[in-house]
């Protein structure tokens, strides 16, 4: 009689195995997800803040913007970027106002003490369903609080129409001292009475909740059911970028008594953490140990992809589904991802749809063709994966310390010793080693793809040799050093090299050899550089009492516009003297004259040739090392469509497309068991229990 | 020139020192002799000590810190050892012994291409003309150790004539003949090759796994060394005065242990991060900042792992205290303190001795998982765990940029695994307890 | 025997004290409330009004432990030291400095934790002794020298590369598992499968040879010697009397381990993205979440104390002869 015990013990460990022919084996996700419409993608820190007042991050952003939604968006295909609107029906109406609050012509808007923004929201949009437009969960007794674990375990929920007095609500919680708005002192100075509601609220000495429906803000108004105002004060030509954000979305009045309640306090249960929108997506799943899940908004109101965009969208294919009702997504699966070495390789296994490229994985996706034209490697192309390619809006920079008696100031002496750095510190060099050329030097601070940028050289740092631009040779820099009075980087006052001090948040041991590689530029000028880490808060407060020399910063547009990067070198802005964001305390009258020139002008030739002039003056004075523009690559699977990269917009995925039968070929054909070190283990073992039972 | 003084650096030389002092006692006590003698008559361990023993060495040229007079950089005497590969300038990474960049770029002709190294003769130009370089310069190095272990059994031989005790052993002839060997020939290749290439910013990665040797050391023996007089004093005093004192004591370890050590390192540190921190102006140069920080991580680990030492040295002392010979130096009015130190003391070195040498290799092992955790050594110190953590991105690269992790590797495996075949016999020899499986 | 434990728990009160006083002092003389509201309120426009009103909601305006401006007993109580320690023997952690409950954040974290300590625990402890055994049997013999060797070797690797070439190898190249991640439920095995299994052999090295020294010393015995003369056969003899008397010993060393399961592995969820405790406590020293450390180090604290007393009630169980002093 055969042993039957062995056989079923041999079907339980073959059982597993069979059915993985059929499903891959290592599959991360559930099976009964095979086939779903969902996109998958990570997240790497868990989101801090998903309050639209308190969250100014883009990567909460990228959950926050496709639950709420603001008043204006960035259209998803034209560049340079464009604002249109979102729930408004129009792109708002402007009038200006003089002191005494009479409305003055346009043409004279120079004039104008208050501007104020008419907005006109779409009619019929609805929100998500949840639990706060019930009337009976706004005050659940305690024993139905005891029994609430997540948001979901409230069955009863409802849904109701967007108003403008959502708008209104979420601007009056921006002076919220409870909620410590990010940029509520920016706003602050510009939106009427803001900071009046702000110090009334702040002298009742509040705890908790605020009803701030029995507040006033003077500057925002509900003028009917679908239309409100906002008074801003002077003219602030760069407001409308900011209704773009989320700051400016809507925010139910119920929705902020409904997540006042202790009870749900105490269960994590609050706004900061379960959005309520009107988006095309709600968030369904927020465990941030693990998982975050948006799911399609069965409320979600009528919206199209564009219908137009530039001539190249049409040879990638991006207008295959222009007009047709968004979102195309049924679900987002968001995973906690902390290496970047597992999510790579989930990316090439089909376990996520797209991925970036780091500097670690570049070689193996990219190659780099004449002229620093990359391509895809062709054993991605073998996998059908895209390449998308697109110049960031950031610049990162090395700043000196202007008020620093050494490399500050603005003596010639100074002036060279800051030039002479600004060759020495090879930035090409840098880009290829560090970001594998995923990245231009820069020439001034403005980024390409930003209005105001011109394709020129930096004539301080660089030269024209037989119509090639290049970086001056070292030995240019060494005479600029022996100008400055550092004959070959011997400070005089010592009888040694220079040492200078650079002071970085780079603490990390990847950064190691960015370090390494910083100091040897240095070196090549006989200057010592010592590297001072320390964490961010530490730098930020050693840059406001103006304790630092040299220090590494980068800077990531708020908006689309030159002022969001000229605005860094505002004499005005010095963070020594106003805590603002001129962290190299750099201060020019004549370009802060052509700055408050500039900040207001629309896009012209004549704004042009006042940026024009900055930046010949900024290029000589080299408050900062130029530094480097990163350009974004972003690698998709073939199943994903309609991808296209925005430096600005955070709400593009109810854009995208996956189809979920070429994923899962790809996954089984990718996917396949490696076999044979198993049979060798096997094989092993069963040849020692041979040897010895024998011995 | 003029030298600095780390403290670190201080504290290593005082630790040789120390052992100087105890090879000296130990040579004069011949129970002690016979014990080291039955060390060193299994050749496993013989050759595990010769390998540690290289270490050491390496650790200790590494702790001679100078500065030359008109420069402002420190270097220590390994770094003038190294220095060729220290300064040869390449731009990013390369295999070892290889003569070319590990990837290809554009070329001053145009051409897409790999760079040739600095460091490497420039009439190299061919995979094939490499290797007969290093198979020259290796033989070159195989005949000179032949020679140097020619000399040293000379040597040996007289010193045989007079002490015909010592027999000749083959394992440890081997293992010294390889550390030569490897010397020589790492000498010898040097000024002319990356030995195991280069990292992502061009820098030797030979270099830096030596460099780590002396971080791996520090934290190996200095924590030690920190912990032992609280383990030794407050386990000796638990262990003979017993009653509140003893009270006291155990109290305190136990809360101590009680603490997750991991969790306490890392509050630790995390506090200690804070506090240089702001304080970061009081330190001269980055390397006195990193070695500050390398010591106080030091003092950090030794005050969470000094408690099971004490633990055992208290058990073994209240056995002692009972036998005749302390009842019968307290009849006679000795005092305590010297019957402490006079009388118990020498009697739990052998749980002293085990404990250093078992601890060791734990303690080089915590030094990576410290840095994974953002809790290590500072970033510009190099060692081995800093190593693994940026080596364990770049196996996502394909071809996978295996050298820097396995470098750290090698050195680090070589390491423990020396000092735990060694930590292995001195058990054997000195615990009672555990010799009984041979 | 309920006495006993009674009076072992009082005695971990004075213990638990300690703790909380060393971790008190840790955290709020070095670190001020301060620099954790600086830390916490993110890098954007922060004014000092903001952290002021930052320390009032999370409580840390108090003075540290005297309160010269309340009378009574409010002296004491009204301090920053009362009012975050004493709860925490209610093991009522509160809220993280980013405003979570920190209770319930353990709560969810805590099955993952166990869903990966609990069978490396196991299996380890099992594959250990078997080996072990199995390399008593071999005393004497050449194999015994090689396998000896080889855990040494084993037992020198590094954690970390285990961990790193296992997922590059196993998980990346070969697809036998997950790369990494996790899901509850009746499908977590698949995800927990290979840090289980790089768990167990990176610990075997040290594992097997510290079992085999217990077994040996108890072979050596002479009880070892009758069995073996009453005729049993070697099997019989390691399996009823070396492993039953070898018990006390591997009792001390693993028992006091078993309340700490529950805090996880740091390293290896952070590896594997697996949402448990050790990744929560990884999150909050990176974050420097401090009221995050400081639970753990009290839970932590815990569970060791409850590991201690369970070692003492097992001995018991395992001996009879060792009786409750």
């Amino acid at each position: 009689m055969p042993n039957y015990k062995h056989i079923k013990l041999l079907i339980w460990v073959l059982l597993p195995l069979l059915s993985a022919c059929t499903e891959p084996w290592n599959n991360p996700y559930s099976a009964s997800q095979r086939f779903d419409n969902t996109l998958y993608s990570s997240f790497r820190d868990r989101p801090k803040h998903l309050d639209p007042a308190r969250s100014y991050s883009s990567n909460e952003w990228t959950f926050i913007q496709s639950v709420y939604e603001t008043p204006l968006q960035y259209h998803y295909l034209k560049r340079p970027y464009a604002l249109i609107p979102g729930i408004l029906q129009d792109m708002p109406q402007v009038y200006y106002y003089n002191n005494e609050g009479i409305k003055i012509d346009p043409k004279n808007k120079k004039d104008a003490a208050f501007s104020e923004y008419i907005l006109q929201i779409k009619e019929g949009v609805m929100y998500q369903n949840h639990p706060a437009f019930v009337e009976h969960n706004l005050a659940l007794s305690d024993d139905e609080l005891g029994k609430i674990n997540v948001l979901s375990d409230i069955a009863q929920t409802s849904t109701r129409e967007l108003v403008a007095s959502d708008f209104v609500h979420q601007i009056k919680r921006l002076a919220n001292p409870l909620l410590h708005s990010p940029i509520f002192s920016l706003m602050a100075e510009r939106i009427v009475g803001l900071s009046e509601l702000n110090t009334t609220l702040v002298n009742e000495k509040h705890k908790g909740f605020i009803d701030l429906e029995s507040y006033q803000l003077e500057g925002v108004k509900v003028l009917d059911k679908y239309s409100y105002s906002i008074k801003v004060k002077g003219i602030q030509e760069q407001f409308l970028y900011w209704l773009a954000m989320p700051f400016f979305t809507a925010v139910p009045p119920e929705v902020d008594r409904f997540y006042s309640q202790a009870g749900l306090i105490d269960k994590n249960i609050v706004l900061d953490w379960y959005p309520v929108g009107t988006g095309p997506f709600q968030l369904t799943v927020n465990n941030p140990n693990k998982e975050m899940i948006l799911e399609k908004n069965p409320n979600f109101h009528d919206e199209y992809y564009p219908q137009s965009g530039q001539k190249s969208d049409i040879e990638h294919s991006l207008l295959v589904d222009q007009g047709k009702k968004l979102p195309f997504l049924n679900r987002v699966h968001f995973l906690l991802e902390k290496e970047t070495t597992p999510y790579w390789n989930k990316f090439l296994q089909g376990y996520y749809d797209q991925s970036g490229i780091s500097s670690d994985n570049f070689d193996q996706a990219i190659e780099v063709r004449k002229k620093g034209q990359t391509v895809l490697a062709d054993r991605m192309r073998n996998k059908d994966i895209r390449l998308l390619t697109s110049d960031s809006a950031s610049i990162y920079y090395t700043a000196f310390n202007m008020l620093d008696s050494v490399v500050g100031g603005y003596s010639e002496s100074a002036k060279k010793l800051r030039q002479a750095i600004s060759i020495a510190i090879n930035e090409e060099e840098s880009i290829s080693i560090f970001r594998n050329g995923r990245g231009r030097a820069a020439h001034g601070p403005i980024p390409a793809g930003i209005f105001g940028y011109v394709d020129d050289y930096n004539p301080f740092v660089y030269e024209r040799i037989n119509g090639v631009v290049k970086r001056k040779d070292i030995a240019q820099a060494k005479t600029l050093l022996a100008q400055a009075g550092y004959e070959n980087g011997i400070d005089p006052k010592t009888n040694k090299p220079l040492v200078l001090y650079f002071d970085t948040t780079a603490t990390d041991a990847d950064d190691q050899s960015n370090l390494d590689w910083t100091r040897k530029q240095f070196k090549k000028l006989n200057i010592q550089l010592v590297v001072r880490p320390s964490s961010y808060n530490r730098l930020q407060d050693k840059m406001s009492k103006g304790q630092t020399q040299l220090f590494g910063l980068g800077w990531n547009a708020d908006y689309p516009d030159p002022e969001n990067f000229l605005f860094l070198l505002y004499g005005k802005n010095s963070k020594v003297e106003t805590g603002g964001e001129n962290a190299s305390n750099y201060q020019n009258s004549n370009y802060d004259v052509l700055f408050e020139k500039m900040k207001n002008m629309p896009n012209s030739i004549e704004r042009q040739a006042v940026i024009d002039q900055m930046v010949t003056i900024l290029r000589e004075d080299a408050p900062w090392v130029w530094g480097f523009i990163p350009k974004s690559y972003g690698l998709y699977h073939e199943w994903l469509t309609n991808s296209k990269p925005h430096a600005m917009a955070r709400n593009t995925l109810k854009y995208l497309r996956v189809n979920p039968q070429i994923r899962d070929e790809f996954r089984t054909k990718n996917n396949q068991i490696v076999w044979w070190p198993m049979a060798l283990l096997v094989l092993i073992f069963v040849g020692l229990i041979y040897r010895f039972r024998n011995q | 020139m003029t030298f600095i003084w780390l403290w670190t650096d201080f504290l290593l030389w005082v630790l040789f020192a120390l052992s100087f002092y105890a090879i000296i006692k130990i040579r004069q006590n011949d129970l002690l002799r016979q014990k080291w003698k039955k060390i060193f008559s299994q050749p496993l361990a013989l050759s595990a000590f010769i390998v540690f023993s290289f270490y050491i060495l390496i650790g200790l040229t590494d702790s001679l810190h100078f500065r030359f007079d008109n420069d402002t950089t420190a270097y220590s005497v390994l770094d003038r050892v190294l220095l060729p590969a220290l300064e040869a300038d390449e731009k990013t990474y390369s295999t070892p012994l290889n003569y070319q960049q590990f990837s290809k770029e554009y070329l001053e002709n145009g051409l897409r291409g790999r760079v040739h190294l600095n460091l490497v003769s420039q009439q190299i130009n061919s995979p094939s003309e490499n290797y007969s370089q290093i198979f020259n310069i290796s033989i070159q190095a195989l005949i000179y150790s032949i020679f140097a272990i020619f000399i040293l059994v000379l040597i040996g031989k007289k010193a045989l004539a007079i002490n015909p005790s010592i027999k000749i052993n083959r394992v440890a002839f081997i293992t010294l003949f390889g550390v030569i060997f490897f010397c020589i020939w790492t000498i010898l290749m040097m000024p002319n090759y990356h030995i195991l290439g280069t990292d992502k910013a061009g820098i030797d990665v030979f270099y830096k796994a030596v460099k780590s040797i002396r971080t791996g050391m520090i934290f190996g023996l200095l924590t030690t060394l920190l912990a032992l007089p609280p383990a030794i004093i407050l386990g000796l005093m638990a262990g003979y005065f017993k009653g509140k004192t003893d009270d006291v004591i155990q109290y305190i370890y136990t809360t101590i242990s009680a603490i997750p050590g991991i969790l306490l390192i890392a509050a630790l540190v995390l506090i200690l991060q804070v506090y240089m921190d702001e304080h970061a102006s009081d330190y001269a140069s980055t390397l006195e900042r990193s070695d500050l920080k390398l010591l106080l991580l030091c003092v950090i680990l030794a005050l969470t792992s000094w408690t099971g030492l004490c633990r055992l040295i208290r058990a073994e002392t209240l056995k002692l205290s009972e036998l005749e010979f302390v009842q019968a130096a307290k009849v006679f009015g000795v005092s305590n303190i010297k019957i402490l130190f006079n009388h118990l003391m020498p009697n739990v070195m052998h749980l002293v001795l085990i404990s250093i040498v078992l601890d060791f290799s734990g303690l080089v092992l915590i030094e990576a998982v410290l840095s994974y955790v953002g809790v290590g050594v500072d970033a510009t110190t190099m060692s081995w765990g800093n190593m693994i953590n940026a080596a364990r991105l770049e196996l996502s690269t394909d071809p996978v940029v295996w050298w820097p992790l396995a470098s750290s590797f090698i050195f680090m495996f070589v390491l423990v695994l020396s000092a735990n075949l060694f930590a292995d016999r001195v058990r054997h020899v000195f615990d009672p307890k555990a010799g009984t499986d041979e | 025997m309920w006495t006993y434990v009674f009076r072992r728990i009082l005695y971990s009160i004075p213990i638990l004290l300690g703790v909380n006083l060393i971790t008190f002092l840790l955290f709020f003389m070095v670190n001020t409330p301060d620099d954790m509201a600086r830390i916490q309120l993110g890098t954007k426009h922060v004014t000092q009004a903001d952290i002021h009103s930052w320390k009032e909601e999370k409580g840390y305006n108090k003075p540290l432990f005297v309160n010269t401006n309340e009378s009574g007993t409010a002296v004491l109580t009204q301090t920053i030291f009362y009012q975050k320690s004493v709860p925490l023997f209610k093991l009522n952690f509160g809220h993280s400095d980013s405003g979570r409950n920190i209770n319930k954040d353990i709560t969810e974290r805590m099955w993952p934790s166990l869903a990966l300590a609990i069978p490396s625990f196991i299996i380890a402890l099992i594959t250990n002794i078997v080996f072990a055994m199995w390399m008593v049997t071999l005393v004497g013999t050449k194999l015994e020298r090689i396998t000896l060797i080889l855990s040494v070797a084993l037992m020198s690797i590094s954690g970390l590369f285990y961990i790193i070439i296992g997922q590059k190898i196993v998980a990346g190249l070969w697809h036998w598992f997950p790369v990494s991640g996790y899901q509850g439920g009746t499908e977590s095995w698949r995800f927990v499968l290979l840090p289980v299994l790089i768990g167990v052999v990176a610990g075997i090295g040290a594992g097997v040879r510290w079992y085999r020294s217990i077994f040996l010393e108890e072979i050596n015995k002479p009880y070892v010697n009758t069995a073996r003369a009453k005729g049993l056969s070697e099997r019989q003899v390691l399996f009823k009397h070396v492993l039953r008397n070898a018990m006390i010993p591997i009792l001390t060393g693993v028992v006091v381990v078993i309340p700490s399961l529950f805090m996880g592995s740091l390293i290896m969820e952070s590896f594997f993205s697996i949402p448990g405790l050790g990744s929560y406590t990884i999150d909050a020293i990176n974050s420097q979440d401090f009221a995050i450390v400081r639970a753990m180090v009290f839970l932590g604290s815990v569970l060791y104390i409850i590991g201690l007393l369970l070692t003492d009630i097992s001995y018991t169980w395992v001996d009879p002869r060792v009786k409750f002093k």
